[in-house]
């Protein structure tokens, strides 16, 4: 019986002490803030984000945003929403994102370089918007990225090197853009077809069929 | 924070009746006053569309100038809130030495308050709230007519100063909250003896309060909640007669409540998660001007010993997670304009007075965890509290059972919540005559029977949860027939509770909701025993956001039509006997976030367009037919870290709840987890 008792007692110092872990707290107060800085930037004509409401403690009521057991958000899961305007910077501060999803809509603008500090991400799906200017270098940090999907955009300017040492993309399409300058072949990029780099201003490499000028 | 608003334009409108202002085109302006308005918009990026090569700059956009001299015209107003403004604030706004308001408020401004704004004689208003601006407050200012600041929502951090309010006899509102101050709340806050209205919350404060504080005889408003402030509330708070509103909610406030509230005007007082304690004080609980009261979440102890004949105007009283004990009293009934009322998570037991039946003003009421008992006799009186919206009764009357062969008449509630009472029985056919009803929670009982075929009838419902139940039959087709979840608009106005609701997941995070309509649009059906198909006409539910009909014995196939519910983020088929293919029309679906099926007899091809790529393989799994990339994953560095479907559970349990609602759950943790021990004792 007296087992018992200690037992009871260690089980609920164990419980209270998970509870109290004070972690979550301030996580969701930013993340929150990083989130309505998107909506600010955002045109809704559907409403889809009625339900970002900032003076909440955390964003993770919010419709179309998931958070994990520790209410840091998971995923934005906004494809096909009928959203335009331009993404933040804000949005790198979302530390443990793994999902993205913001295709099929109108959003404009550049490709915030502070994306590659969700070094959590496993996909972004950006493809089917109207986003212009480079792809970032810095996407080559997003270690665990699986998906990268940016195809039907007015992305310019050359493909970052940087991508090819995510060894963990197994989907790449960058179709239908304004690149230009080399594909590269070594790395993680070995894997992919011309299909993910069809339709662009000025490709060249092996996987294109163009060979670069100056090359063998 | 209304009043601050409200009070902002009174201030603009008799300003405007002062000096009447022209935005004349005759004259010209002050040259100074074009060249720091060319300064400032050069260190704007972005939102601002001046034409600064037109000289007169009366009459550019947010632009207000004086009428009073011939020559020359000065500017004495820039109102530029709400236009996406980015950039910096320029130094050189402090050129403008006839400036009277200033407001930049929401905008995306950075950088810091330039310090030499803090010096303008003129200056009656500053408005710099919700932009993104940072830095300690600058010192030293000498803002002689001064009346209203307000720096809330920025990032401003470092020690507090009250600099701003100690140079000027007329500043009645100083608000520097949700900031990230930190230290005490200096002593010299006691000299802005002018001040009305101080808003300090949502700072990282800390500290006791400085005495001086309550000198501040003008103070009508004071609000400190979201700090870190600590120690007793001092009795001196008893000198501020003027006091109407004081929010210290969710600091760590200690020790018992003074008993001064005979000297006070109080009407709201909100010091709900603190760690008060003792009795409610008796100057409290005869206080004749006591409109809201919030003790939610301390340790407060003692009968509920409210006087209802002094407390004439006592609207809403959460006293929610405490010590306080029973029984519920009589009294309480004699409060005639209560309509909100919480007092979940306290030691109350019994039964539900039979006096309640006069609460006539009431909307609100939950009675959750207090291990009440007789379910019958406390719906049987609460049916005449004839404005009911709201009922929260979550783990009470243990075991009984939920009462059928009987009359109720709850014909304005909205939302209703009994969970986690092991109730035995079937749904009740009272419950179909309250037509209006937009939430209801039966999950964790032990109810059995079939879902009735009326549920159909509740035009406004977008939320039901009958989970963990022993529900049997088909899921009847009438619930594709729901009017809320076709059509949310037909839903009319928002339901207001007065108090925020609470859901929780079955390991411990929890997530707070202002109202019921922050929920997302829901059906679980989950964990019963329900058979037959999923009907095609789920598809109709445009407005459906999660439909849960996990561990079921449901069969046949899943419809091509429930692409047709274009909202959908979650959809959890698993454990159930479905075979077919999964529809390829599922990748419409783009906002679905959480999918499963895993444990069926599912088979074909995983689609792989849409969302489906990103489901982990646990989704999928169970079925030997399935065939997808999404069962071979590449596996990086680690697997991910999921929320798992299989591992959540979520359930209203109403109100405001902190530590109390942790050792209702923990309490039957405890239960299951040492059964053997407590029942051999009885």
């Amino acid at each position: 019986m007296e087992r018992k008792v200690g037992d009871l007692l260690f089980l609920w110092l164990l419980i209270l002490v998970l509870l109290l872990h004070p972690v979550w707290l301030v996580l969701g107060n930013m993340e929150g803030d990083a989130l309505h800085s998107l909506r600010s930037n955002l045109n809704d004509p559907n409403n889809v984000l009625q339900s970002w409401d900032p003076t909440l403690v955390n964003p993770c009521t919010w419709f179309h945003v998931t958070c994990n057991n520790d209410n840091s958000v998971i995923r934005v899961d906004l494809g096909n929403a009928a959203l335009s305007g331009q993404l933040v910077p804000q949005l790198g501060l979302l530390k443990n994102l793994q999902y993205l999803e913001l295709y099929s809509n109108n959003i404009s603008g550049p490709i915030p370089s502070d994306l590659g500090n969700l070094t959590n991400l496993v996909s972004l799906d950006l493809y089917l918007n109207s986003f212009t200017g480079p792809i970032p270098d810095t996407l080559g940090k997003l270690s665990k990225l699986r998906f990268l999907r940016l195809n039907n955009n007015s992305l310019a300017g050359p493909i970052p090197m940087s991508l090819t040492n995510i060894s963990a993309l197994q989907v790449l399409d960058l179709s239908n853009n304004h690149l230009s300058g080399v594909v590269p072949d070594n790395g993680s990029f070995s894997l992919f077809t011309p299909i993910s780099f069809a339709n662009n201003l000025d490709l060249c490499g092996p996987v294109t069929g163009h060979p670069c000028p100056g090359s063998p | 924070m209304q009043y601050s608003y409200l009070r902002f334009t009174f201030i603009l409108l008799t300003i405007s009746f002062k000096a009447p202002f022209t935005r004349s085109e005759n004259f010209i302006c002050n040259s100074n006053d074009v060249r720091s308005l060319t300064s400032f918009s050069s260190s704007i990026d972005d939102g601002l569309h001046w034409n600064t090569s037109d000289s007169n700059c009366c009459t550019w956009i947010g632009v207000t100038c004086d009428n009073s001299s011939v020559s020359s015209k000065r500017v004495v107003r820039l109102e530029l809130g709400s236009k996406r403004l980015k950039g910096i604030i320029s130094e050189s706004l402090a050129g403008l030495d006839q400036l009277s308001i200033l407001n930049l408020s929401q905008n995306f401004l950075h950088g810091y308050l330039p310090a030499r704004l803090l010096h303008l004689q003129n200056l009656e208003i500053i408005d710099s709230s919700d932009n993104d601006l940072v830095g300690p407050l600058p010192g030293g200012s000498n803002l002689s007519s001064i009346r209203y600041v307000d720096i809330s929502r920025n990032n401003f951090n470092g020690s507090l100063d009250a600099a701003l309010c100690e140079s000027s006899s007329y500043i009645h509102t100083l608000n520097l909250g949700n900031n990230y101050f930190t230290g005490e709340v200096p002593a010299n806050f006691g000299r802005c003896s002018s001040l009305q209205q101080l808003f300090l919350n949502d700072n990282h404060l800390s500290g006791n309060l400085p005495k001086s504080l309550w000198q501040l005889q003008n103070l009508r408003i004071l609000h400190l909640q979201h700090n870190l402030v600590s120690g007793p509330l001092n009795d001196e708070i008893g000198k501020l007669s003027n006091l109407v509103e004081l929010d210290i909610s969710s600091n760590k406030f200690s020790g018992i409540l003074p008993d001064v509230f005979e000297r006070l005007k109080l009407e709201n007082f909100f010091a709900s998660s603190n760690n008060f304690s003792g009795h409610l004080p008796m100057s409290l609980v005869n206080s004749p001007y006591i409109l809201i009261l919030n003790l939610n979440n301390n340790t407060l102890n003692g009968p509920i010993n409210l006087n209802c004949s002094a407390m004439v105007r006592l609207t809403s009283l959460d006293l929610g997670s405490n010590n306080l004990h029973g029984p519920l009293p009589d009294v309480i009934s004699s409060c005639q304009r209560l309509t909100n009322l919480n007092l979940a998570r306290n030691n109350l037991g019994g039964e539900v007075p039979f006096a309640f039946k006069n609460l006539q003003a009431l909307r609100s009421l939950s009675l959750s965890n207090n291990s009440l008992v007789n379910i019958s006799s406390a719906l049987a009186i609460l049916q005449h509290c004839r404005n009911l919206t709201s009922l929260f009764l979550s783990f009470n009357f243990h075991g009984e059972q939920m009462p059928r062969n009987v009359n109720f008449h709850f014909r304005n509630l909205r939302a209703l919540a009994i969970p986690y009472c092991e109730l035995t029985g079937s749904i009740p056919t009272w419950l179909s005559g309250s037509k209006l009803l937009q939430l209801l929670d039966l999950s964790w009982n032990r109810l059995c029977g079939t879902i009735p075929f009326w549920f159909h009838e509740f035009k406004y419902l977008f939320y039901m949860d009958l989970s963990n139940n022993s529900f049997t039959g088909e899921i009847p087709e009438s619930l594709t027939e729901l009017q809320g979840l076709i059509n949310m608009k037909l839903s009319s106005e928002g339901l207001s509770l007065g108090f925020p609701l609470f859901s929780f997941v079955a390991d411990g995070a929890k997530l707070k909701y202002k109202g019921i309509w922050g929920f997302r649009p829901t059906l679980d059906l989950s964990y019963n025993k329900l058979t037959g198909p999923l009907w095609p006409g789920f598809g109709n539910l445009k407005e459906l956001h999660v439909l849960k009909l996990k561990e079921n014995h449901l069969s046949a196939t899943i419809p091509d039509s429930f692409s047709g519910m274009t909202n959908l983020e979650v959809l959890d088929l698993s454990y159930n006997d479905l075979s077919g293919e999964i529809p390829l029309s599922l990748e419409k679906l783009s906002f679905l976030s959480k999918f499963s099926i895993a444990y069926n007899q599912l088979q074909g091809d995983i689609p792989t367009g849409g969302q489906f790529l990103t489901f982990p393989p646990s989704s999928f799994e169970g079925n030997k037919g399935l065939r997808g990339q999404q069962l071979t994953p590449f596996q990086p560095q680690q697997a991910p870290h999921d929320v798992q479907l299989a591992d959540e559970e979520m359930t209203i349990i109403g109100l405001q709840f902190g530590v109390g609602i942790m050792t209702g759950f923990l309490f039957t943790v405890t239960l299951c987890f040492a059964s053997g021990w407590v029942f051999a004792k009885t």
